[in-house]
């Protein structure tokens, strides 16, 4: 729902040059239900799947200008490429000294929080399971929680997380990209980059009827898994779900990436 | 801040793609939350035939550079052409 749908198809097809690389094998790769290209596709939240996909927006050069981690809706995804079309300039300029351009960068990443609509950050709700991950394991180091208090409340069973908890996941990342300026593609730290939330993410699609409701339970259970999948999920599902990192092959999908694409 | 032509055009197209593209996207947004596999897959086929996608980061610096554009940098569990 991102990729293949416009504003973001012409954007890609007519502005940038594209590339991808399967992260199958890396070590902050998640994991979720295998799924072929021509299962179904459900809508999620900007900022789901980081640990799936990642979609940088680099210079000519390689330079990282942005990086937006896990899905994105079209609009905004193109709201950030054309902020990345700013970062490019300000890289590109000659009479701008390099620590000119840093503190510019900064600058700019964390202003266009503010410049994001409404309905962008609505859609930058984090996941529930997200939220209740980082409680549960960093709550008072995460740079993801907005108040403790109100934050620890994502510990207790049955209780509503209130607004206001954690932050949206467009603040996460333009935060965290302001501590980044302008790096090259191969010193960027991905991995700390995109660590917030559980390493599983799956929305079991192809379990789902046409109004999104879930269906068939034991199915989503039992389906293959992709991705660095934990010993310990391989075991206790006696061998139905198993480690399939297929490099080059086919078939490998995670949910962040099937909602980007379709 | 100074915009080079092409910078400028790209910042039009993408003002223009967002406002062309708000509205008719939000109105399909409410309306399905799942999108069946026959669609996925021609949007996943659309993707995969309309744009070429580099699979060595070099390579698609070498082309950004000699068309003067950014580069659009996915990384992805999987495929592009494969199960997406």
């Amino acid at each position: 729902m991102s990729l293949s749908q416009d504003p973001a198809y012409s954007v890609l097809k007519n502005e940038l040059v594209c590339g991808y690389r399967d992260i199958s094998k890396e070590s902050y790769a998640g994991f979720s239900g295998a799924h072929r290209p021509d299962g179904n596709a459900i809508k999620t939240t900007n900022g789901a799947g980081p640990h799936n996909l990642q979609t940088f927006v680099l210079a000519s050069d390689g330079t990282v200008l942005h990086c937006l981690p896990g899905y994105w809706n079209p609009q905004d995804l193109v709201r950030e490429i054309e902020f990345a079309g700013r970062l490019h300039d300000l890289w590109t300029n000659p009479s701008l000294s390099r620590a000119a351009k840093d503190q510019a960068f900064r600058r700019m990443q964390l202003a266009h929080i503010h410049e994001h609509p409404q309905a962008m950050v609505r859609r930058s709700n984090m996941q529930g399971f997200d939220k209740k991950y980082e409680a549960k394991h960093r709550l008072h180091t995460s740079d993801t929680v907005n108040n403790v208090q109100l934050a620890s409340l994502a510990l207790q069973k049955g209780q509503k997380i209130p607004a206001g908890a954690f932050k949206t996941t467009d603040v996460i990342m333009h935060e965290r990209m302001a501590v980044r300026p302008f790096l090259p593609f191969n010193q960027f730290d991905v991995a700390h980059f995109v660590d917030y939330g559980r390493p599983k993410y799956d929305k079991n699609e192809d379990f789902r009827n046409d109004s999104g409701m879930l269906v068939d339970r034991s199915g989503a259970k039992s389906q293959e898994m992709l991705g660095q999948v934990p010993q310990k999920k391989q075991k206790r599902k006696g061998g139905k779900m198993r480690r399939v990192v297929q490099a080059g092959g086919r078939g490998v999908v995670n949910y962040g990436l099937r909602a980007a694409l379709r | 801040m100074i915009w080079s032509s092409k910078r400028a055009f790209l910042a039009l197209s993408l003002g223009l793609a967002l406002l062309t593209g708000g509205a008719a996207a939000d109105a399909k947004a409410k309306n399905s939350k799942l999108l069946p596999g026959y669609a996925a897959k021609e949007n996943i086929d659309r993707v995969n035939q309309d744009i070429r996608w580099h699979t060595h980061l070099s390579e698609a610096i070498k082309s950004a550079r000699s068309q003067g554009k950014m580069i659009l940098w996915v990384q992805m569990i999987g495929q592009m052409d494969g199960a997406t």
